[in-house]
């Protein structure tokens, strides 16, 4: 008699550890779940803030004196960006705390040209990279491109739209 | 016997419906998102002041119009030298440089936009027909809308405003809507 109720007890205790796992299981997929939510959410804050950071950057570059035309926010001189091409001293100027500027291109949108600017074709061009050769990235804004052009009652501001995005390195916050 | 395996049974289910009810409301809880407050687009603002820099071809007095000046213009109903009306070369740039810059295609990134310039806020009178392309929006705006207006000018006691609105599809990388 005794050993038939030990068998019950023992097929008991595995009901209920089979249970057990079965609930574990179940718990441990329910916090997968919603681990791997809060995750996503995580890195798109990252993202969102990186990005906002660098679009903040942009337009600090569009308003420093080194690139601003006559003081009018986010209109970037067209001709200071080409006298900034050849100086060397001002690589790794730009940036903040956590990312440093390694390039910036300016892209006219409208009119627009793909041909890069050099000195033998400017400003008949559309694509004005500093100190860098690569392709334009994604991250950016929008900015005036002026420069003094002269008609026959004098000079006047021609401003035309472009794209200015920067090349960025992430640096570690020490 | 049997009725202890059914109340076994009842038990485990009792469990087991216990734990559902709960992640479903605690996922519920975390995916519940209040009313989307759209915030006034970094973008558009740095859009706007762009384009209003915009050198114009219509010249007035021997110097070529801005944007911003061209709408001045264009609510003073003047002309340009060549006889062109400056809000019929005001809402051709501004077709231009909006088309340029969010252009609208099947499948691409930009689902509609708009952009009114405008005058009293409160009942507002356009002074150029609306610009707009609403040729891939299939219903509401799905994706995230952005905008932000500016204020022009004062002329007459009227504000002259612009306002652009974008509808851009989701992406994973597109939070950038500030």
């Amino acid at each position: 008699m005794s050993i038939i109720l030990n068998k019950r007890g023992q097929l008991k205790i595995q009901q209920m550890s089979f249970m057990l796992v079965a609930v574990a299981i179940l718990l441990g997929i329910v916090f997968l779940i919603y681990a791997g939510m809060q995750m996503t959410g995580i890195r798109q804050n990252f993202e969102d803030t990186e990005r906002k950071t660098v679009i903040g950057l942009v337009s600090k570059i569009a308003s420093s004196p080194e690139l601003n035309f006559e003081e009018k926010p986010n209109a970037v001189d067209a001709d200071k960006l080409m006298v900034l091409k050849n100086e060397r001293d001002y690589e790794n100027f730009w940036g903040s705390p956590s990312i440093k500027i390694k390039g910036i291109v300016v892209e006219k949108i409208y009119p627009s040209s793909d041909v890069e600017c050099s000195e033998s074709n400017y400003p008949d061009c559309g694509l004005i990279k500093i100190f860098t050769r690569n392709p334009p990235t994604q991250i950016g804004n929008y900015i005036a491109l002026c420069r003094k052009e002269s008609s026959e009652f004098g000079s006047y501001d021609k401003c035309e739209l472009a794209f200015l995005t920067i090349e960025y390195r992430r640096l570690e916050l020490e | 016997m049997r009725n202890k395996g059914q109340e076994e049974i009842m038990g485990f289910v009792l469990i087991v419906a216990i734990i559902l009810i709960i992640g479903v409301v605690f996922l519920g809880i975390s995916l519940r998102k209040g009313p989307v407050e759209q915030p006034l687009s970094m973008e558009i603002d740095s859009f706007l002041s762009s384009i209003n820099y915009y050198t114009t071809d219509c010249e007035i007095s021997g110097r070529y119009l801005s944007v911003e000046s061209l709408v001045t213009k264009c609510y003073e109903q003047k002309s340009c030298l060549d006889g062109r009306t400056t809000c019929e070369v005001l809402a051709e740039t501004l077709e231009k440089l909006v088309e340029s810059a969010y252009f609208v295609a099947e499948g691409g990134v930009n689902q509609y936009y708009k952009l009114e310039v405008y005058y009293n806020k409160e009942n507002p009178v356009q002074i150029i027909e609306e610009i707009s392309d609403f040729s891939e929006l299939d219903g509401v705006c799905k994706g995230i809308k952005i905008y932000n207006e500016k204020l022009l000018n004062t002329l007459d006691g009227d504000k002259l405003f612009m306002k652009f609105e974008v509808c851009k599809r989701k992406s994973n990388s597109d939070d950038d809507v500030n």
